[in-house]
């Protein structure tokens, strides 16, 4: 047992509201800068969607991440033998346009036009070229269903499904949608760092966050592919690649990543987890359907004395065992069962989990013949020729999570590996913990059944109630809970502290009673 | 400590300056840059002897003919097209040298030139000894070839012969054309010329070239060995001559190559995944 520490992401979908507050805040502090004017190392999309870039899922376009090949995983797209033979063309590269060109408008001319008939403009002008340009394409051209059939229907994740069951997701009556919040996962297994000629990608022993050494990247791109999630991104004006690095100058210093801090629906959190390193290898490339099993089989509990003993023994500090204990990352993954990685048959080991979205489906949606109602209405004023019973009664459990309005293949497809199971078995518990809710608030559930419902699902009243207070009441310090980084020690290990310990102060008026 | 350094650098400088000038009399500047191929008597060496230049020539003469011999023959000044006309036209290289330098050898000359005979005008060159035919082994021709391409490298480090000159001959690579190609040098030059030629470089690029890496007496005895074979076989070489299929290869292989790399790299994302939206789009200026 190799015991490492990895801080751990945990995204709530249930409560992201789309607001994009995660993007801009990352944006300001980090790439605000020329050449990094189209890179989100935080984006929002909005699922059934394309993404950004366009379709990056669609690994036949990209080839990013790994494939099974007999029992050992290559690159699809990169690695050493095809990364060489591609090295100075990297066929399968994003280009601009399936960004879009960043662009600002001349504000200037509004203020500083002369006077004319017409009021002043403000073109658009493209941060790249400096020249006015039309927008052809925005970083979420496809928010909230808008071109729905350029981007909502040519979804990758849609391939999962039959043509009927596509049809039935674009009716109008029955569209629905939720948001991905999507940053770097910060990989167990990065297909970045395998991919770079230049060895400049590593993973941070300490925490595991994923970096670009600026100094070493030479400009191969060979990770910009690499990534299935493609959250690598090329600086033209630097000529170096960048990523998100988890605002590790901010975690350094206890303080939340800007993505994090400034989520309005707060459905972020942060911990520690513990995982086995010697597993990294079996779990990654294990069968599809085993992916997300020997994944949160790597995630060791740090309550155990063993994980614990093993812990210490590899160098890691007694605060970040104490904060993988009250990990939120460990409590939602592993404890509750809750949440899942993105894409998992990337075969990355993303470390940046997704509490799937229950969306509408407290409620079934049914046929009914409602003629009785119109009869109740004035007949002139009024008609009733609504024929749907929108079914807020628990009497059919479970049915409603197969008829939700997001087929589960599509979530499973996302979520699942495309395995239906494990994400019906998210919902499912997500759904439990409402009606347990409903019990005490609303009252109108009886408890032997509330209580049955969590049982079906392996859960108690008193979990159900600690998901709750952390889904719905967690403060700061309960969403985040970020170790200490022990900076003393790393000095320490640079230079000689001795000559300024004891010599620093104002130094005493009279000498200590105990002595000096 | 840097200021250090500084000052001995500095005062080491000025100091090394002092040395320099302080070489500033005749004898040396003369040893140093003419008598390679020059004497004060009348004897011949590469170039005449210069005794008694003083009555042959004018001062001015003498010391714009040092200063560049090919300005003055391009310009057309009869005793300086004569004597070119008559040492085989070799160029003297041109000297680097002030007036006062100048006019201090020419004193040096004047100084030690051989008593003055009656026949004032009559001034015979008369080489010290009838120069002997050397006669080489055959393995002194081959190491001096290989001195030559530098398969065997010169014991002080001196560069390869063939970075700068070239020889006709089919034996060896083609040699460099940044200085006098070699081929007839051996006659033009006579043994014993380029035997003090070799021995203390006249020509100020080569001078520099091998300045503190001389060649060894053995080195230079070699390669006149070389250079004398190649004059006498230079009508039995047949160097091949590429011309314009240099040329042709050189095309046929960039388009060969803008062929394969195409066809290799067909598979190629070309378009974005958004081109189909854009050519919908319609810009500002439709």
């Amino acid at each position: 047992m190799n015991v490492r520490s990895q801080v751990s992401m945990m995204f709530h979908l249930d409560k992201c509201i789309g607001c994009h507050t995660c993007s801009i805040a990352c944006k300001n502090i980090w790439t605000d800068r020329k050449g990094a004017e189209y890179q989100w190392w935080n984006n929002v999309e909005t699922k059934p969607g394309t993404g950004y870039p366009t379709k990056w899922e669609d690994q036949e376009i990209y080839k990013g991440g790994w494939e099974k090949k007999g029992r050992r995983i290559d690159l699809k797209g990169a690695g050493k033998r095809k990364g060489l033979v591609n090295i100075f063309h990297n066929p399968n590269l994003p280009v601009i346009d399936d960004y879009y060109e960043p662009f600002t408008y001349k504000y200037l001319d509004l203020v500083e036009s002369p006077a004319r008939s017409d009021q002043p403009t403000a073109r658009p002008i493209s941060l790249i070229t400096g020249k006015p340009i039309d927008i052809k394409m925005g970083p979420n051209w496809d928010d909230d269903l808008s071109g729905t059939p350029d981007f909502a229907r040519k979804d990758p994740n849609l391939k999962a499904l039959s043509p009927a069951e596509q049809e039935a997701m674009f009716q109008l009556e029955r569209m629905a949608f939720f948001y991905l919040p999507r940053i770097c996962n910060h990989c167990l297994n990065p297909a970045c760092v395998a991919s770079c000629p230049s060895g400049a990608i590593y993973k941070r022993g300490e925490d595991g966050v994923v970096l670009i050494n600026q100094e070493v990247c030479r400009a191969w791109r060979m990770c910009v592919t690499a990534c299935p999630y493609k959250k690598s991104y090329y600086n033209w004006h630097t000529g170096k690649s960048e990523k998100c690095i988890l605002c590790y100058p901010r975690i350094e210093s206890g303080m939340a990543p800007a993505c994090m801090h400034s989520c309005v629906g707060r459905i972020r959190y942060l911990g520690v987890v513990l995982y086995d390193a010697d597993r990294i290898e079996y779990a990654a490339s294990v069968d599809e359907e085993d992916l997300i099993q020997a994944q949160l089989d790597m995630i060791l509990d740090p309550n155990d004395p063993k994980v614990i003993k093993a812990a210490k023994e590899n160098g890691i500090a007694d605060s970040t065992i104490r904060a993988a204990q009250d990990s939120p990352t460990y409590k939602f993954v592993k404890e509750w069962g809750l949440a899942l990685p993105l894409h998992a048959e990337f075969r990355t080991l993303p470390m940046l989990f997704y509490v799937p979205p229950l969306l509408p489906v407290m409620a079934s949606l049914s046929e009914k013949d409602q003629s009785g109602q119109s009869e109740k209405l004035d007949p002139i004023s009024k008609f009733w020729d609504d024929g749907w019973l929108y079914d807020t009664s628990t009497e059919e459990l479970w049915g409603s999570i197969d008829k939700a309005r997001f087929p589960l293949e599509y979530m499973a497809s996302m979520f699942g590996a495309g395995d239906t199971e494990i994400v019906k078995d998210k919902l499912k518990k997500l759904m439990a913990v409402r009606i347990h809710r409903r019990r005490v608030t609303v009252g109108d559930i009886d408890d032997k059944k509330a209580d049955q419902v969590l049982a079906d699902v392996g859960l108690t009243a008193k979990m159900a109630e600690d998901i709750y207070y952390l889904t719905s009441l967690a403060k700061f310090d309960d969403r985040f809970v970020i170790p200490a980084a022990h900076r003393e020690q790393a000095i320490e290990m640079l230079e000689f502290t001795g000559d300024e310990r004891g010599s620093s102060g104002f130094g005493f008026k009279e000498k200590p009673a105990r002595g000096l | 400590m840097k200021n250090l350094t500084k000052t001995i650098l500095f005062f080491g400088g000025f100091f090394c300056c002092i040395s320099s000038y302080a070489q500033n009399d005749g004898v040396t500047l003369f040893k140093t840059n003419c008598s390679i191929c020059h004497t004060v008597t009348n004897q011949k060496l590469v170039g005449p002897g210069l005794g008694n230049i003083h009555l042959k020539r004018s001062e001015d003469w003498f010391i714009s003919f040092v200063k560049s011999s090919q300005t003055m023959i391009k310009n057309g000044d009869p005793d300086a097209v004569a004597i070119f006309e008559e040492y085989n036209k070799v160029i003297m290289p041109d000297q680097n040298l002030s007036d006062s330098q100048l006019k201090l050898i020419l004193d040096y000359i004047i100084a030690n030139s051989p008593e003055e005979t009656s026949e004032v005008a009559e001034v015979t060159d008369t080489p010290i000894e009838e120069e002997e035919e050397l006669v080489f082994t055959e393995k002194e021709v081959l190491t001096g070839q290989n001195l030559f391409v530098g398969k065997i490298n010169f014991r002080n480090g001196g560069p390869t012969c063939n970075s700068c000159h070239n020889v006709k001959t089919d034996d060896v690579v083609t040699g460099g054309a940044l200085a006098k190609d070699l081929t007839e040098s051996y006659s033009l030059l006579s043994g014993a010329g380029m035997k003090a030629i070799l021995g203390a470089p006249p020509f100020p690029a080569m001078r520099q070239a091998y300045d503190g890496k001389s060649l060894t007496d053995e080195e230079i005895h070699s390669l006149l060995a070389y250079l004398k074979t190649i004059e006498e076989q230079q009508y039995d070489q047949h160097p091949r001559d590429y011309g314009q299929r240099m040329l042709i290869t050189g095309l046929l292989g960039a388009f060969l190559l803008m062929g394969i790399f195409p066809a290799l790299w067909y598979r190629r994302k070309k378009r974005s995944v958004n081109q189909r939206i854009y050519d919908r789009q319609l810009g500002s200026s439709n």
